[in-house]
């Protein structure tokens, strides 16, 4: 395989591919993302003013019903815009922080896979066939090319994770005794992690779903697939939000003047992450029947360990900020934060991405608190929950990296900084009222994912008590409808622009690091990236093996429905 | 200046901080379960829906006293799109078991105001333990989705100060001559709360319908029956929902009209139907929950009721007579599945 650097008379090509040509198929990936997001984005106020009370979907002539349309906005956004935007953006960071090329047959491989992946679950979807919503709990049966489309997304990204490892591994015997660069570092252990993380909804779809809705079996065992599912089902929301972390803590320092204060301990937290994303999936279950209350309590303990890389980020993201206010004047307890660059929409916008994570992620510690997860499971309060994390911490911090990425891939200027940062505090404040309306709601034990403007005649006035939420939820709608237009003109206008020069380009904002030479040793260990995966594979044996095995040696198959 | 020794510092102190909270969510969190343990939803048992459905326990749901008042047991089923029972009626400070299955798809099943919040799956019989210490109404809901009606499954769980008063007073305010009105307190509570929200309008039939062996204010206990039991899916106004829930308004004069319609509506109302049948030119590809649990009363009252709402009296064929709980109690002796009831519809060639 001819892997090889950038050849020396490469440099003075006109065409921006030549050099990079890696630089085509991330564009691919992220506008294909991108393209997604729009279509899901858009249905998202018309499920807002659901929770508002309001009932759009009797005038609507393309959804057949407000469930067909939430499959829609749910598989579109978080599996269909994450994967394809995370399978660019991570391709391209370790490729250019390891100065290497991707084999590109491969890669572009991995680009139609999941694009037909894409256009086979779009249409089961648009066709009313698998309205089963984005974790296609079964009983309830959605058609082949459903399940098949979905798998074939998954497999994508996981060729593009092999490839990745890939690269790394040609790296370091390329560089023996160098320790890999931070960016490729973060990168790569996102994708082992996935690597493992996928196994559960591979299986999943592969062995019971597919084989089910093609027909060769009658029954499908709904516990197995279940907790299948969730073994994926958690660790998905890091393979969404460490790419994130790859860009606060690889660029979003460099973009307000300063830098990266500690480069080891970025390192422990994408390792903490690794190993323990996976082996805490049955906090989503507690309200399961069954699975054991002990193994319940196993979870809900690892899944404390789990939020505290978050937290440490908290503070090296925090200490690099706070520095690069300080040295830019900023003076006084909090007097740095206004010296921060706010100019900047990219900026700006991954920084109101972290602050809303504050709030996601505290919610997200009562979620996995297992007696207080009782009040909230299943209720409003979740979608609340993850319109702040997935919603906000990461598509704003996407949205930031695209108003550098896309000039960067394209040769292009951002069409419009002023638009862009007003898409921003758009979604910002859209987010934050609408997730609030639902935080509140779930108190109230307003269910998710249901119709609740369209109540039978008898059923009128249900929730009237979750009257002032309700009103919150459909606010944050509204206004999260602008931000989306205004994010897409900017998005539309930079890509339809004209080239600049290539002096003009938009370079990658690689963040400077800082190490102390005592601490060289501890990220050589750091580096054992095999063995490191090897202990995350056996904790996660160790938390799930006994209850999947239960399952797997009682299997207990129940007939299909098609419900809607 | 913010340099390296004081990050340093400020490092080590909120990494540890957050450790030490950790543990402490940790501990608190085992604490808790210690204390108030008992609402964490574990399995009681786990079998085919089908064979669990039949017999046992969850033949025949509703709210059992163990131990009057210190402990009860509440059997329930979910399907789409009802709880069985609809309506629970307890005494406060009670001790209750929940034994809840699923028939169909995943349900939920969460107690607004309290820490009950179980995941229902087919084949899997959920327990728990709680003690409403506070009377009123609560709203009960399912939280995971299970199809198009999933935003009208809703019930409730009536707590109550004194359970004898209680049903005196359903007693003393429903309407007489009920033949099962003394069989109430082992009945499910859906009879109690059903008769109990009749207001004394104009019960008896009107138009001159033959009414001999009807149940007495049947229009009364069908337009109760149906509005707890059926609006859900068929809709107040009998309109039912294209494509999901057929509609009753215009199309059950049809059913009986037809040689063999008695027979299969009789049976389709106490075992359910499943599978594809067309109804005005729009195809249902559903569920009908069977409704074996109500009494032989309410089934006779709610057929009577759909035949003749809606202006449906008009079309009705010359010679049509009421239902009687007689003839619902027949039927009972012969237990149908939803599959051989669909059968029986495909054979009156509608």
């Amino acid at each position: 395989m001819a892997v090889s650097s950038i050849p020396a008379d490469a440099r003075v090509a006109s065409d921006i591919y030549v050099t990079h040509p890696e630089k085509k198929l991330t564009l691919y990936f992220v506008v294909t993302g991108f393209l997604a997001l729009l279509i899901g984005a858009l249905i998202g106020p018309l499920q807002a003013l659901n929770y508002a009370g309001i009932n759009v979907y009797q005038y609507l002539p393309f959804l057949k019903s407000y469930y067909q349309g939430l499959t829609l906005h749910g598989v579109l956004n978080v599996l269909v815009f994450t994967t394809f935007f995370i399978s660019g953006w991570l391709l391209y960071v370790p490729a250019r922080s390891l100065n290497m090329r991707p084999n590109m047959t491969f890669s572009w491989a991995a680009y139609w896979v999941m694009l037909l992946g894409l256009i086979m679950a779009g249409a089961a979807i648009v066709t009313d066939s698998s309205t089963v919503l984005y974790t296609f709990y079964p009983p309830l049966q959605g058609h082949w090319a459903f399940y098949l489309g979905l798998a074939l997304v998954v497999v994508g990204s996981l060729m593009t994770a092999i490839e990745v490892t890939r690269m790394w591994v040609v790296w370091k015997r390329q560089n023996p005794g160098k320790v890999t660069p931070l960016p490729a570092y973060m990168s790569l252990v996102t994708w082992l992690m996935w690597m493992l993380a996928s196994l559960g909804v591979v299986s999943e779809v592969l062995f019971l779903l597919l084989p089910w809705s093609l027909g060769w079996v009658d029954t499908v065992d709904s516990s197995l697939a279940r907790t299948l599912f969730w073994f994926t089902g958690h660790p998905i929301v890091y393979f969404w939000l460490l790419p994130a972390y790859v860009a606060w803590y690889g660029m979003v320092p460099r973009q307000t003047g300063g830098d990266l204060v500690s480069d080891p301990l970025t390192r422990l937290v994408f390792l903490f992450f690794l190993l323990f994303s996976t082996p805490v999936g049955f906090h989503h279950q507690f309200s399961d029947p069954g699975i054991t209350p002990a193994w319940k309590f196993v979870h809900s303990t690892l899944t404390s360990l789990v939020a505290v890389p978050s937290l440490i980020t908290a503070f090296t993201i925090g200490a690099s900020l706070e520095k690069a206010g300080r040295a830019n004047g900023g003076r006084g307890l909090f007097g740095w934060i206004p010296k921060l660059n706010w100019r900047s929409a990219s900026f700006t916008a991954q920084v109101l991405a972290m602050f809303s994570f504050i709030f996601g992620g505290a919610g997200g510690v009562v979620n996995a608190s297992f007696g207080l997860n009782a009040v909230i499971h299943n209720t409003a309060w979740v979608p609340g929950h993850f319109h702040l994390t997935i919603g906000s911490a990461v598509t704003l911090t996407f949205f930031g990296i695209s108003f550098w990425l896309l000039p960067n891939l394209t040769r292009k200027k951002l069409f419009s900084n002023g638009l862009a940062l007003a898409s921003t505090w758009l979604w910002f404040v859209g987010m934050m009222i609408f997730s609030f309306g639902m935080h509140w709601q779930g108190i109230l034990a307003v269910p998710r994912r249901a119709h609740i403007s369209n109540l039978a005649a008898n059923l009128q006035g249900a929730y009237a008590d979750a009257a002032v939420p309700q009103f919150l939820t459909g606010l944050g709608g509204v206004i999260l409808l602008f931000s989306v237009i205004f994010y897409f003109i900017v998005f539309f206008g930079t890509l339809l622009g004209k080239r600049v020069h290539k002096e003009e380009e938009v370079e990658i904002p690689w963040a400077a690091t800082h190490t102390l030479p005592s601490n060289i040793r501890i990220l050589k260990v750091m580096d054992h990236l095999f063995i490191w995966w090897a202990f995350a594979f056996f904790i996660v044996l160790a938390a799930y093996g006994p209850t999947l095995l239960d399952f797997i040696l009682h299997p207990l198959g129940v007939p299909g429905w098609k419900l809607w | 200046m913010l340099d390296h020794e004081k990050i340093n510092k400020y490092e080590f102190l909120w990494i540890s901080f957050f450790l030490v909270m950790a543990v402490g969510h940790i501990v608190l969190i085992a604490y808790s379960l210690a204390l108030e343990g008992p609402h964490i939803v574990e399995r009681a048992t786990r079998a085919k829906p089908a064979e669990l459905l039949a017999s046992g326990m969850f033949a025949s749901p509703g709210v059992t006293y163990l131990d009057r008042p210190a402990r009860a047991e509440v059997v329930g089923v979910a399907q789409a799109f009802a709880f069985v029972p609809s309506e629970v009626v307890l005494e406060k400070d009670t001790e209750t078991t929940f034994y809840l299955t699923a028939k169909d798809v995943i349900h939920g099943y969460q107690v607004q105001g309290t820490n009950i919040n179980a995941e229902l799956i087919p084949g899997e019989v959920a327990t728990f333990t709680y003690s409403f210490s506070k009377p009123g109404e609560y709203r009960l809901a399912c939280n995971q989705y299970c199809g198009i009606g999933h935003q009208n499954m809703l019930a409730k769980i009536i707590v109550v100060d004194d359970l004898d008063a209680y049903r005196e007073e359903q007693i003393a305010t429903s309407a007489p001559a009920s033949s099962d009105m003394s069989e109430m307190t082992s009945m499910p509570a859906d009879t109690a709360a059903d008769t109990a929200a009749e207001t004394g309008a104009d019960a008896t039939a009107d138009s001159g319908l033959m009414a001999s062996a009807a149940p007495s204010n049947w229009h009364d206990i069908g337009a109760t029956t149906y509005s707890n039991n059926c609006s859900s899916c068929h809709q107040g106004n009998g309109q039912g929902i294209a494509g999901a829930f057929p509609p009753l308004a215009g199309h059950t004069p049809d059913l009986i009209s037809v040689d063999g319609g008695r027979d299969y509506l009789r049976n389709l109302l106490l075992y359910g139907m499943q599978g594809q049948i067309q109804v005005e030119g729009n195809s249902y590809n559903g569920v009908m929950p069977a409704w074996a649990q109500l009494s032989n009363e309410q089934i006779a009252s709610t057929l009577n009721y759909v035949l003749t709402e809606w202006n449906n009296e008009a079309d009705l064929p010359a010679d049509f007579a009421l239902f009687s709980a007689e003839e619902i109690e027949e039927v009972r002796a012969n237990p149908l599945n939803g599959i051989e009831v669909h059968d029986m519809r495909q054979q009156l060639g509608l």
